[in-house]
C-alpha cells in the first residue's frame, strides 16, 4: 500500500508498508481523489498493535502479523488447550495455544533484537554481513517473527502427543504446520508485502530442523531455527515455561528471561566452525535456572501421572471415534477440528448409554479414569532393567489387556551442552562450566493404571511382583 | 528395551578407551554412523543429516536409557565435558547380549580409525561418509565440493583430505 500526503507547503508520497511503519517521499500527489484517500489511511491506520500478555506484560506486532493473527488457522488455536486435559489436575490449566504462539513470537522478536542490535563478533559479522544489510535484516526479523507464530498450527487437538497414533503415516504437527503455511491463506498474507515473506523460509525458520529428514538448512537459517526450536535458548521453550507455570500455579517455571536473552550472543562454534547461539557466562545462572525450572516442570507437571492417564483415554476414544481412527492429513478438513468438535463429540457419547463409545467418553470426561497402581523407581531401574516391561506383562497376564494401561517416558538429551562465551573471549561448554548442569537428573516415568474397582488388588500384585522379581535378580 | 542396541553402544565406548579417547557422545554418534555405512549386519540405529553431521536421536536417547540402569555413566571431567564410561552394570549387559565377532571387528576398526582426532575433522569425516553413502556422490572431488557446501568453513584441502581419507579407510573394508 503505496502514496501520498501534503504537509504545509510540501508534497509527499506516504508509503505504508504494511510490515513497517510509514515513511515520507517528496513529490506530487497523483490526484485529488488518492489524496484524501491516503490522508484518511495516514490518519486512521495504525501500524503498531499491541496486546496485554499474562506474562510477557504487552505482545507487540505490526499490521502483517496482525493479519496472520486474524486468519482462520490462527484464530483455530484460541481452541486448543495448550496442555490438553491438564485442567482435570490442575484447574487453572485452561490456557491454549493461540496466546502461547504470541508469546513465542514476542520472545522471538526480542531476542533477534538482543542478538544483532548490538555490537557483533567481527567474525560472526563477516559470515551474516548479507543477512545483515538493512531490508535483508527487516526481512530476516519478519520470517523468524512470522515462524515463531505460526509453529504450532499444525497442532492436533488438545495438542495430542500421540501423533503417531491418530496422523496418518508420515504425518506429525509439524509437516501440518507446513502444508497449513503453504497452502492457506496464510501464505497469501505473507506474499502480500514488499518484498514478500517466502512460506518457505517461514517454514524452514519453524519446522524443528532436527525432525526433518529431507531438508539440509544453511548455517543462518539454522541459527533462526535454533532461536525458536532450541533446547536451551529457544523462545518456545521459554514461553511454555513460564506461561505453564503461570496458569498451573506451579511456581517451578519461574525463570529469568530478560537476563537470559541479554546474555544471548551469535558466535563461532570451535568444533565445527560454524555460526552458532552461545551465552555469555554472566547470563550462565539464568540458563540454569530455565533447565531445573524445566526438570521440575515435567516431573510435576507434564508427566503427572493422572495428566498422562487422560492422554491415553482420550487417544482411545479418538481411536474409536475419528473415520479411520485418524485425523485427516487434508489441511482443510484438519483445520475444521478443535477441541471443541472433540468435546462435542465426547459430552454426545456420555449423555447416550448405547452409544459404542460410551465407556471410552466416561472414562474421559466421567472422571472414570484409571488409577495409578505401579510407578517406576529409579533403584528398581538399576536392579533390573527390564522391569517395567516385565511388571506390564505381568498386568496384562493378570488383569487382561483391556483393563490395563501403561505409559513409560525414556529420559532424552537434555540439551544441557550449549557454548558459554568467556570474559576472554573464548568459548567453552557448559557443562565444563556449570557445576550445576551436568548433574541435573534425567527426567524418566514409567506407570501402570488399572480401573479403580481394581486399584486395591492390582496394587498389592504388581508390588509382590515387583519384589520378587528383584529378588532374584 | 533393545540391548543389541545397548551392546553396539557400550562396545564403542570401551573401544574408545582403549584407544586412548575419552568418548564423548560425539563420538559415538559418528562411529555409530560409519558403522551404518560399512552395512553392519541387524544394525540399529538411523540417522539424519544434522547441522554437526549425521546425527541419530535413537542414539542419544539410548544412551539415556542405558545411564539409566546403570550400563554406563557420565563422567564430567574439566575440559571434556561428559565422557561416557561403561557402568556398574556393563557386565550384566554383555552377558545378556554378546555382538557377533564380525560385528565387534568392525566397531574396533572404526573406533581406532576416529580415536584422538579432533571432533572437528570427525565431524567432516562422517559428513563425507554421508554424501558418499546417502547422496550416492561418488567421485573425491565432488564429495568435496558438497561437503564444502554443506560446511561453507572448510577449505578445499581439508574437503579434499577428508573425502580421501573416508574412502580408503573406511569404506574399502
Amino acid at each position: 500500500m503505496v502514496t501520498l500526503v501534503t504537509i504545509g507547503r510540501s508534497r509527499y508520497y506516504l508509503a505504508l508498508n504494511i510490515t513497517d511503519r510509514p515513511y515520507l517521499r517528496r513529490g506530487a500527489p497523483k490526484s485529488k481523489l488518492l489524496h484524501n484517500q491516503i490522508t484518511w489511511l495516514a490518519l486512521m491506520a495504525k501500524i503498531r498493535h499491541e496486546l496485554r500478555d499474562a506474562v510477557h506484560d504487552f505482545v507487540h506486532f505490526n499490521n502483517l502479523e496482525k493479519c496472520l493473527i486474524d486468519s482462520v488457522p490462527f484464530q483455530r488455536l484460541r481452541s486448543i488447550h495448550q496442555l490438553a486435559m491438564s485442567y482435570e489436575v490442575y484447574p487453572g490449566a485452561t490456557h491454549r495455544r493461540f496466546e502461547h504462539c504470541l508469546g513465542v513470537m514476542e520472545v522471538a522478536g526480542r531476542i533477534f533484537d538482543g542478538l544483532f542490535e548490538g555490537q557483533i563478533d567481527q567474525r560472526v559479522q563477516d559470515r551474516i554481513s548479507d543477512e545483515m544489510q538493512g531490508a535483508n535484516k527487516n526481512y530476516w526479523r519478519s520470517v523468524l517473527r512470522a515462524a515463531a507464530l505460526l509453529h504450532d498450527v499444525g497442532h492436533l487437538p488438545f495438542s495430542h502427543a500421540a501423533e503417531k497414533a491418530l496422523l496418518p503415516e508420515g504425518w506429525d504437527h509439524e509437516r501440518m504446520t507446513a502444508e497449513i503455511i503453504r497452502n492457506s491463506e496464510l501464505k497469501g498474507i505473507l506474499e502480500n508485502p514488499s518484498p514478500p515473506i517466502k512460506a518457505e523460509d517461514v517454514i524452514d525458520v519453524a519446522w524443528d530442523f532436527r525432525k526433518r529428514k529431507d531438508v539440509t538448512l544453511t548455517p543462518w537459517k539454522t541459527l533462526l531455527n535454533e532461536i525458536i526450536t532450541g533446547n536451551t535458548f529457544g523462545a518456545d521453550r521459554i514461553d511454555y515455561l513460564l506461561r505453564d507455570s503461570y496458569h498451573v500455579g506451579v511456581p517451578y517455571g519461574k525463570i529469568d528471561p530478560s537476563r537470559l536473552i541479554s546474555g544471548l550472543r551469535v558466535t563461532i562454534d570451535p568444533s565445527n566452525n560454524e555460526i552458532a547461539l552461545g551465552l555469555d557466562v554472566g547470563s550462565l545462572h539464568p540458563a540454569e535456572a530455565l533447565l531445573l525450572a524445566r526438570y521440575f516442570m515435567y516431573v510435576q507437571v507434564y508427566l503427572h501421572s493422572v495428566r498422562r492417564i487422560y492422554d491415553i483415554h482420550l487417544k482411545d476414544f479418538l481411536l474409536a471415534y475419528l473415520p479411520g481412527s485418524k485425523f485427516p492429513s487434508d489441511w482443510n478438513e484438519f483445520l475444521k477440528l478443535t477441541d471443541d468438535e472433540i468435546m462435542s463429540a465426547l459430552r454426545l457419547s456420555l449423555a447416550d448409554t448405547g452409544d459404542k463409545n460410551h465407556e471410552l467418553a466416561s472414562r474421559v470426561i466421567g472422571r472414570k479414569h484409571f488409577r495409578t497402581v505401579y510407578e517406576l523407581l529409579s533403584p528398581h531401574k538399576l536392579k533390573s532393567a527390564t522391569i517395567f516391561d516385565d511388571a506390564v506383562e505381568f498386568a496384562q497376564r493378570e488383569f487382561g489387556g483391556e483393563n490395563v494401561r501403561s505409559d513409560s517416558y525414556a529420559p532424552k538429551s537434555e540439551g544441557n551442552d550449549f557454548l558459554v562465551i568467556m570474559d576472554d573471549g573464548s568459548v567453552q561448554s557448559s557443562l565444563d562450566i556449570s557445576s550445576v548442569l551436568p548433574n541435573l537428573p534425567r527426567v524418566e516415568i514409567g506407570l501402570i493404571f488399572l480401573p479403580l474397582s481394581l486399584k486395591v488388588d492390582g496394587e498389592k500384585k504388581i508390588r509382590t511382583f515387583v519384589e520378587k522379581r528383584l529378588e532374584d535378580n | 528395551m533393545d540391548f543389541r542396541s545397548h551392546a553396539f553402544l557400550l562396545e564403542a565406548i570401551e573401544q574408545f578407551s582403549e584407544n586412548g579417547e575419552l568418548p564423548k557422545s560425539t563420538h559415538v554418534q559418528k562411529a555409530m554412523f560409519l558403522l551404518r555405512t560399512m552395512d553392519t549386519p541387524q544394525f540399529p540405529f538411523s540417522f539424519i543429516l544434522y547441522k554437526h553431521g549425521p546425527f541419530s536421536p535413537d542414539v542419544e536417547s539410548e544412551l539415556g536409557e542405558m545411564k539409566s540402569y546403570g550400563a554406563i555413566c557420565y563422567d564430567s571431567r574439566p575440559g571434556f565435558s561428559q565422557v561416557l564410561q561403561p557402568g556398574t552394570n556393563a557386565l550384566r549387559l554383555k552377558q545378556k547380549v554378546q555382538l557377533e565377532p564380525e560385528a565387534r571387528a568392525a566397531v574396533a576398526q572404526v573406533c581406532r580409525f576416529l580415536a584422538r582426532k579432533p571432533l572437528f575433522e570427525i565431524e567432516l569425516l562422517a559428513t563425507a561418509a554421508w554424501i558418499k553413502t546417502n547422496e550416492q556422490i561418488r567421485s573425491l572431488d565432488e564429495i568435496a565440493s558438497r561437503l564444502q557446501v554443506l560446511k561453507p568453513y572448510v577449505s578445499r584441502p581439508e574437503a579434499i583430505r577428508s573425502a580421501g581419507e573416508i574412502e580408503h579407510v573406511i569404506l574399502r573394508r
